[in-house]
């Protein structure tokens, strides 16, 4: 895969948190338009390359390029502005704002006149949000936080969104809800990484895996080819020969 | 290592002890042996309730219902610093070090509130700030240095030492207040290949000289499979499977819970709407 | 009735705008203004030099001096110092706070001149119109106070619940991380916080100076009483906050209705409201919870995750710089003796002013010495050791010239009777967060200026009860020597501390709680054992303070004056007792100097010096002698390396704790070979 292809494009990345070295020569590209999931197993190091990709911890060396610029030194709401958008781990949403100030805050980036059909067009995609507008976004439910946290992401037509565990906790109906709307999303085009607990819905859904383990990238390649992987490294070498 | 040892009287153990954070159940009845001398390990995806477990047994937390026990005695009311005293000894997964002390004065406070708690008042009146350390402390402070291989940071500040190196200055600190057991929160995790050897010899240096035991939080489950005799697996704050490695490896549920198989999904709390399916056949 | 009313409301309306200030500033940005109280002096006092000594008609003057220097100021302050204090720790953010509110009067001083003001009209035109409103007088003044508040407000909840930049400061509010993930720059909304709530400040300054008058002392009170308020809204709570200060300000002057006037008994209970209602919704809290966090001041998970572990550079830097063997003797003991033989020969070689002033500094050193156990070896901060010295002070004056016992005897009586209360104290705090603890003896040292230190049996009309030197130390240089004697027994106790078990168990305590309790410490026990230690310190000093000045004179305990002295402390360093004995040689010596060799118009310079000396400590946290100390120890480190030893550099400041596993590679490699 050449570089030139990708739309976000990691090379190098090395970030130490405060005592712990949390990456080490991790090197991904994601072309445009694909989906990338992002698997390994507690403390490897998929919510630091996210934080680090969007600009939240910084980089100790290496160079991440976004559209073909690098935006390794760049302040978070810069590379929001670029298209970049990183919906955290837990809930990515405002829990003392209103539903509809959350979308308010997200529409902040477009120009005053597009705020408002913007808005009205992400609570047309999400109808429980419209109907819940006035309420306190800490009051909904753990799917409905997650759809409003999509939600916020959608109504700004990003290029890229990272999603860290979006379904964690979420009672199944919610987590079908989350990945029709990422399904959308990357109908759209808009590129997706996603960081999935649920590795066999995350490779259904992606193109593309990588693997970490220990702020290492383990291995990565397509991700029907993941599965076998995945197992050998949670469970141990042994879990794939007895199913196998 | 196998299942012979199950042995008839626990060091510690907790029964049926639940914990609730508002509505939430953090741990739900969940009961944990942990015989002399012997490795058990704790496993179980993130948020599954294993630190507030951790919390629980050695005293930072209060549970709503279910005791704790130390050698037969009910401890489940005492505080932490009480329980440290008694033998039980932890480490923390953000390494909970003293950043102004060097890493020899980590095992040495630890050795003295263990085998000296008086000199904590005394000292301050007996200028024993002035003199060398007694030769038993000495002895004692070089034997952990060098286990861990600590020797050469041992006069530096923790300060600006490595995770690896905060993680063995934890576990030389809770060797030094000689233990009976040592509970140990993520002990791997942020190491490097070597680092976690080395951390894994360590403890087994620990069980088979100083008889300690050791109950291990863990997501390294390769680690814990070579290391623990026994397994217990938590997911969303209940136990949902023990026994041998070789048990837990083949146990539908757990792997189910690691994978996220289609029908486990379902098992979050109180929002149960679809029937769990058969987990499917990985190809 | 009604016409307490009125003055109660327009207080609480002066003190609602303060808190307004506070608390937003902290959520928003997350630094606590402690130098609140100097903001709203440096502004009023440019109100009053524009309004009064320059003529200026009321509405010209407080444009200029609240609404655009309030703004610019609190600009200025922001970007210059309080925009890189996001990670540090709170020590860090109170005391650059507190270097700011040292700094800021004195600047004033220099800047508008230091007439002495004895009345300053607010924004009503003198006279003051009085209006009867249901019969009761209502003067024009509190009108303004009333209707500002309201105006503040109203505007404020506008602006917060219907504007994008509301929006964008409540977003703040709940996670500073997830703000700059929607695309807005948190640094341009905290820059427009400061830049409102400065304003604040200076508005409510203008508001009260008419009834607290125009000094730092008693804008400084303001800010205590307003902090009350704070504690009680948690430090976020708005509109908690808002009310708690409204119904603070109309408790304190209805209750004067059924008080007798001009007692002393009413005196006490009104300064005492405040501290009252502080500690009520404390104990409330803790009752109900068990333990009050600060925590950080934004925060959802996000943004603790993205904290650096192992603490900020600041304590970690500050914590590598006490490095080398702490048993037995060493080489690095050796610069602190030198230097105190050094001070040692000073009173041979100086003579009457300067000597006076050399005796003096050495027993503000012993002051100093306090802070050194409890800032710098018990991680508290305490605010309130000006009074501990204070009561040390007038305890020996009362035994000594009241009861004929000998100075030294009644300075040691002092003491142990100030030490229960440093004891309560710290028993009071023990289950606090930091902040709390520092907003918490800000209050007790103000209550010990308004309660005792007022009182006519200690005050004198101001001249304080006099004192007499011991029978062997009358003369300066003999003086001099007994205090050096003092602050050198109390060093030795210091330095054993610190390097014994018992200093050991401090800092475990001081670093990690959840770590000292699983070793088996207990954390009662150390808490009030650096509580009682440095109380009694305190107390010492004050008293030999004292008996330097041959007067317990209360205003020299003052807790503004005491904040000055931290802010000294705290430019030569916190953590060595060398540093206590240098900073308190150039808390006399330095004005000394200024007075006698520059002209007067300087004289407030020194003070601004300290001022802004605290205020470095966003850029060094160690402070100069730390600094210097490990330029040498460097030094040091290489030349014995190269005589094949294996001791490590101390790492220097920038590094804090970010050294990577590389580093330590190297380190071990380096080591080796």
């Amino acid at each position: 895969m050449t570089t030139s292809s990708a739309l976000l494009s990691v090379k190098d990345l090395r970030v130490t948190y405060g005592p712990a070295l949390a990456l080490q020569n991790v090197s991904i590209d994601v072309p445009n338009g694909s989906a990338l999931a992002v698997l390994g197993p507690n403390g490897a190091g998929k919510s630091t390359l996210a934080r680090a990709v969007s600009g939240l911890v910084p980089a100790a060396a290496g160079t991440v390029a976004f559209d073909g610029v690098d935006i390794v030194k760049r302040p978070p709401h810069r590379i929001r502005q670029g298209g970049l958008v990183y919906l955290p781990e837990g809930r990515g949403i405002f829990p003392t704002l209103s539903v509809l100030e959350n979308l308010r805050l997200a529409s902040g980036l477009l120009p005053r006149s597009a705020r408002r059909e913007a808005i009205a067009r992400g609570m047309e995609i999400f109808p429980p949000l419209a109907a819940r507008r006035g309420m306190k976004a800490g009051m909904l439910s753990g799917g409905e936080q997650q759809m409003l946290s999509l939600c916020r992401a959608l109504i700004v037509e990003p290029k890229v969104i990272i999603a860290d565990e979006l379904s964690l906790g979420l009672a199944p109906r919610a987590v079908e809800l989350v990945f029709e709307s990422l399904d959308r999303l990357k109908q759209q085009d808009v590129t997706i990484v996603i960081i999935e607990q649920f590795v066999h819905r995350a490779l259904k859904f992606a193109d593309r895996a990588v693997l970490l383990s220990r702020g290492q990238v383990a291995w990565q390649g397509a991700s029907v080819e993941a599965k076998n992987e995945v197992l050998a490294r949670y469970l141990g070498d042994a879990a794939t020969a007895d199913v196998a | 290592m196998t299942a012979t040892t199950r042995s008839p009287a626990p060091v510690l153990e907790c029964r049926d002890v639940t914990v609730r954070f508002g509505a939430v159940v953090a741990v739900n009845s969940v009961s944990v042996d942990v015989p002399p001398s012997t490795i058990i390990g704790l496993v179980g995806p993130n948020g599954a309730g294993k630190s507030t477990l951790f919390s629980v047994l050695s005293g930072l937390h209060r549970p709503n219902a279910g005791r704790v026990r130390f050698e037969g005695r009910d401890i489940t009311g005492l505080p932490a610093a009480r329980r440290a005293r008694l033998g039980l000894a932890r480490t923390f997964q953000r390494p909970e070090v003293f950043a102004g002390l060097t890493v020899r004065e980590h095992i040495q406070l630890a050795y003295r509130v263990a085998t000296r708690r008086r000199r904590i008042w005394t000292d301050m009146v007996t200028a024993r700030g002035f003199r060398p350390a007694d030769r038993a402390e000495t002895e004692q402070v070089a034997l952990l240095l060098d286990a861990l291989n600590l020797g050469d940071l041992a006069d530096r500040p923790v300060a600006g030492l490595s995770l690896g190196m905060l993680r063995l200055v934890e576990i030389a600190r809770a060797l030094a207040t000689n233990p009976k057991v040592l509970l140990l929160d993520e002990p791997s995790s942020g190491l490097d290949d070597q680092e976690t050897e080395q951390v894994v010899q360590v403890f087994r240096m620990a069980v088979e000289r100083q008889g300690v035991s050791l109950l291990l939080v863990e997501h390294d489950v390769a680690m814990v499979m070579g290391l623990c005799s026994r397994i217990h697996v938590l997911d969303f704050g209940t136990k949902i499977g023990e026994g041998t490695p070789a048990e837990i490896r083949s146990n539908k549920a757990v792997r189910a819970a690691y994978l996220g198989d289609e029908g486990a999904i379902g098992r979050g709390p109180a929002e149960i709407t679809v029937q769990p399916q058969a987990p499917e056949v990985v190809s | 009735m009604l016409a307490y009313i009125y003055a109660g409301v327009a207080l609480g309306s002066i003190y609602a705008i303060s808190v307004s200030g506070i608390v937003v500033t902290y959520v928003s940005s997350g630094v606590l203004n402690f130098a609140f109280g100097s903001l709203a002096y440096f502004l009023a006092r440019f109100y009053y030099y524009l309004n009064t000594e320059h003529g200026w008609s009321q509405i010209p003057a407080v444009v200029v001096a609240v609404f655009l220097a309030g703004p610019a100021l609190g600009a200025f302050l922001y970007l210059a110092l309080f925009r890189h204090l996001r990670l540090a720790s709170q020590l860090i953010k109170i005391v650059t706070c507190i270097g700011v509110s040292v700094a800021l009067p004195a600047l004033a001083l220099m800047v508008f001149g230091n007439a002495t003001i004895d009345s300053a009209p607010g924004l009503a035109s003198e006279p003051v119109r009085v209006y009867r409103v249901f019969g009761a007088p209502l003067n024009l003044n509190e009108v303004i106070a009333l209707v500002s508040v309201l105006v503040v407000v109203v505007l404020g909840t506008l602006v917060l619940q219907f504007t994008d930049v509301g929006l964008r400061v409540r977003a703040m509010v709940d996670s500073e991380a997830l703000t700059s993930l929607s695309g807005v720059s948190p640094t341009r909304i905290s820059l427009c916080v400061w830049m409102v709530t400065t304003t604040l400040a200076g508005f409510a300054g203008v508001l009260v100076a008419p009834s607290k008058g125009l000094t730092p002392d008693g804008m400084t009170q303001l800010m205590a009483a307003a902090f009350a308020a704070v504690v009680a809204a948690r430090l976020r709570n708005l509109p908690v906050a808002v009310g708690v200060a409204m119904a603070m300000g109309i408790v304190t002057d209805v209750i004067q209705k059924y008080l007798p006037a001009n007692s002393s008994l009413t005196h006490a209970i009104l300064v005492s409201i405040p501290t009252f209602v502080m500690a009520a919704f404390l104990l409330a809290y803790i009752l109900a919870s068990g333990k009050i966090h600060d925590g950080s001041a934004t925060g959802g998970a996000l943004d603790q995750a993205i904290r650096p572990t192992g603490g900020d550079s600041a304590s970690a830097s500050a914590a590598a710089a006490v490095v080398k063997s702490r048993t037995g003797w060493s080489l690095y003991m050796l610069g602190p003796v030198i230097i105190i033989g050094i001070v040692a020969l000073l009173p041979l070689v100086l003579e009457g002013y300067w000597l006076t002033l050399l005796a003096g500094g050495l027993a503000f050193g012993v002051v100093f010495l306090s802070f050194t156990v409890v800032v710098g070896e018990g991680g508290m901060i305490w605010l309130c050791q000006a009074a501990f010295a204070g009561c040390g002070a007038v305890v020996t004056a009362q035994f000594a010239t009241n009861h004929g016992m000998h100075p030294l005897l009644a300075a040691l009586l002092g003491a142990v009777i100030a030490t229960p209360i440093g004891v309560v104290v710290g028993l009071l705090t023990i289950r606090l967060g930091n902040l709390y603890v520092a907003l918490v003896s800000l209050t007790v040292g103000m209550l010990a200026d308004n309660l005792i230190f007022t009182r006519q049996t200690f005050y004198q009309d101001g001249v304080g009860v006099p004192v007499s030197r011991p029978g062997f130390a009358v003369d300066d240089r003999a003086f001099a020597y007994l205090t050096l004697a003092v602050f050198v027994i109390i060093a030795i106790f210091v330095v054993n501390l610190r390097r014994s078990t018992t200093g050991q168990a401090l800092a475990a305590v001081r670093y990690s709680e959840p770590g000292a309790r699983t070793v088996g410490l207990s954390l009662l026990g150390m808490k009030l054992l650096v509580s009682a230690i440095s109380t009694f310190i305190a107390a010492v000093g004050g008293s030999l303070v004292a008996l330097n000045y041959q007067s317990a004179l209360p205003t020299t305990y003052a807790t503004f004056g005491g904040l000055v002295w931290l802010a000294v402390l705290v430019t030569v360093g916190l953590r060595s007792i060398t540093a206590a004995l240098l900073a308190g040689l150039m808390f006399t010596l330095t004005p000394g100097i200024f007075q006698t060799y520059l002209p007067t118009s300087w004289g407030n310079v020194p003070t601004l010096l300290f001022g802004l000396g605290a205020v470095g400590l966003a850029i060094d946290p160690d402070g100069v002698v730390a600094q210097y100390a490990r330029h040498i120890q460097a030094l040091i480190g290489k030349v014995a390396s190269r005589r094949g030893s294996t001791e490590p550099d101390p790492p220097g400041g920038g590094d804090g704790p970010t050294t990577d596993t590389s580093g330590v590679a190297q380190h071990a490699l380096g080591a080796t070979r």
